[in-house]
């Protein structure tokens, strides 16, 4: 569950990005976020993965004020969701194979339990004869399907993609959507 | 590549030190250079001390008897001197020994000494006591004075007054050393260890973005730092064995040093500590570094 309590951000050079936002995703729910572009949807995500910090208001996530969050903690709270960014964020020296592996390793799972989830959520992703490709290998369709892949890799309570359409080449950006399963 | 830790951990360590070859060199070669410094001032200083305990143990005071004393008296005071605290050896020089000596050191002038044979002789009985512990000489000297029959101590502590404080001048030396290398080696490794974090800034961001730690971003960086931490020690102590090993030979081989009768370390008597020493350093330097170096690049 993501709950946001009139939340605002302004960055250091003085733009208010977000402005009063309230708004509450439930457990389940499928939502989309749509606005014209610099209108604050990636600040958004950026807030709910503490990225940024809010200038005001609250956010809870999984019944958990975020804003009180102790550093050491902020790891836990990123991998309790899977985020496709809009930059992809993919690492460049390793292969498609690796960067989703690595979610996997970062979070300590078994190399065995790494062996078979990697190539499953590749094939779910359609990715499978890309596996050993660097990322600069790839188209950028392909590039987001990777870290669609990673960021399912974990089964994370929460999928948070930024413009996910927009490699569709679509006329209208869908904008940003948040899944909770 | 497979992500089981112990080879990520030693693979990322190694492509953080090819990544940066100049630095690592450098930083190499620093470390190296303060690391022998080190290790041939400590070399100089166990030197130093082993001598001055060889030369402890021979060094000694003589304890001059008074005349009334008798055989009995001397016996019993031997056993008195014996008793005390840091005493090495209690030898006994009589009379007779004593002009004998004498003579031998006066053999060209043999007669100035024939009017003091037998009943005739001036020279007094005396113990030649050897200590185990300089440092308790005037101690001991006085409570012997304190002892029935004694008549004078004489002794000769200046030479090692001497070494004594060269001793102590240079363990203080080594001590300034010491510290002086740490903080030119946690300043070098910190520096290169930062290139390398620069250089991978992006894929740090990227690794914090994902959920990793800062510990586990970390290692990699501490293993690069106590990489080349371990690499330095190991070629100093080569270099060190080498050089010390030629060096006392040539110095023990000297006639000049075959005269002061004590005999230099090896370096294996040596190289147990220098070896600890030098690699809980390098380690310890790395994950220094790496924590110095990297707290910047952390806060995202
Ligand atoms: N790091 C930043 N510093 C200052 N201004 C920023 C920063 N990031 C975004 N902005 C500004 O905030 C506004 C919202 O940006 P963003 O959240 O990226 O919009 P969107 O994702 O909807 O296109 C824009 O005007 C942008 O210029
Ligand atoms: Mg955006």
């Amino acid at each position: 569950m993501i709950e946001f309590k009139n939340v605002s951000k302004v960055y250091k050079t003085g733009t208010e990005a977000v402005h009063n936002a309230s708004f509450t995703i439930e457990k389940g729910e499928f939502a989309f976020l749509v606005g014209q572009s610099g209108s604050g949807k990636s600040t958004l995500i950026k807030l709910i993965l503490k990225e940024e910090e809010a200038s005001s208001g609250n956010i809870i996530i999984n019944g958990k004020d975020i804003t009180f969050l102790k550093p050491k903690r902020v790891p836990y709270l990123r991998r309790s969701m899977g985020v496709v960014f809009q930059d992809f964020r993919l690492l460049p020296d390793k292969t498609v194979y690796e960067n989703v592996a690595f979610a996997m390793y970062i979070v300590k799972a078994t190399p065995k339990h790494i062996r078979r989830q990697v190539p499953m959520v590749l094939a779910l992703v359609g990715l499978s004869n890309k596996a050993k490709m660097y990322p600069n290998q790839l188209s950028g369709g392909e590039q987001q399907r990777v870290a669609l892949a990673r960021a399912l890799v974990n089964n994370p309570s929460m999928i948070i993609a930024d413009e996910p359409t927009r490699k569709l080449r679509s006329r209208y950006s869908m904008g940003d959507y948040a899944f909770i399963k | 590549m497979r992500y089981n830790s112990f080879t990520y951990l030693i693979v990322e360590g190694f492509k953080n030190v090819m990544k940066n070859k100049k630095s690592s060199m450098t930083s190499l070669v620093t470390m190296i250079c303060a690391m022998f410094l080190f290790g041939a001032f400590f070399a100089m200083g166990q030197n130093i001390d082993e001598i001055l305990r060889q030369v402890q143990e021979e060094q000694g005071m003589q304890v001059f008897i008074k005349r009334e004393a008798t055989d009995e008296d001397i016996k019993n005071l031997k056993d008195e001197i014996t008793s005390l605290n840091g005493i090495n050896t209690v030898v006994f020089k009589s009379k007779q020994e004593a002009l004998d000596s004498m003579k031998e050191s006066f053999k060209d002038n043999p007669d100035v000494f024939a009017a003091y044979e037998g009943e005739n002789n001036i020279f007094p009985d005396s113990y030649i006591v050897t200590l185990t512990d300089l440092s308790l000489a005037e101690d001991i000297q006085n409570k012997i004075l304190q002892f029935e029959y004694v008549d004078e101590i004489t002794s000769s502590n200046l030479t090692i007054d001497t070494l004594m404080r060269i001793a102590k001048g240079i363990n203080i030396a080594i001590l300034v050393i010491f510290i002086l290398l740490l903080l030119i080696a946690v300043t070098i490794i910190t520096n290169t260890i930062k290139l390398t974090v620069h250089a991978r800034r992006k894929e740090i961001s990227i690794m914090k973005y994902v959920g990793a730690t800062n510990s586990f971003i970390r290692w990699p960086f501490m293993v690069e730092g106590m990489i080349i931490g371990i690499i330095s020690a190991s070629i100093t102590i080569v270099f060190l064995a080498g050089i010390y090993s030629y060096l006392v030979s040539k110095i023990q081989a000297s006639e000049a040093f075959a005269r002061l009768g004590v005999s230099l370390l090896q370096f294996t008597d040596m190289a147990q500590v220098i070896t600890i020493v030098f690699l809980i350093l390098g380690m310890g330097i790395g994950i220094v570094g790496s924590r110095i170096s990297m707290k910047k690049y952390l806060e995202v």
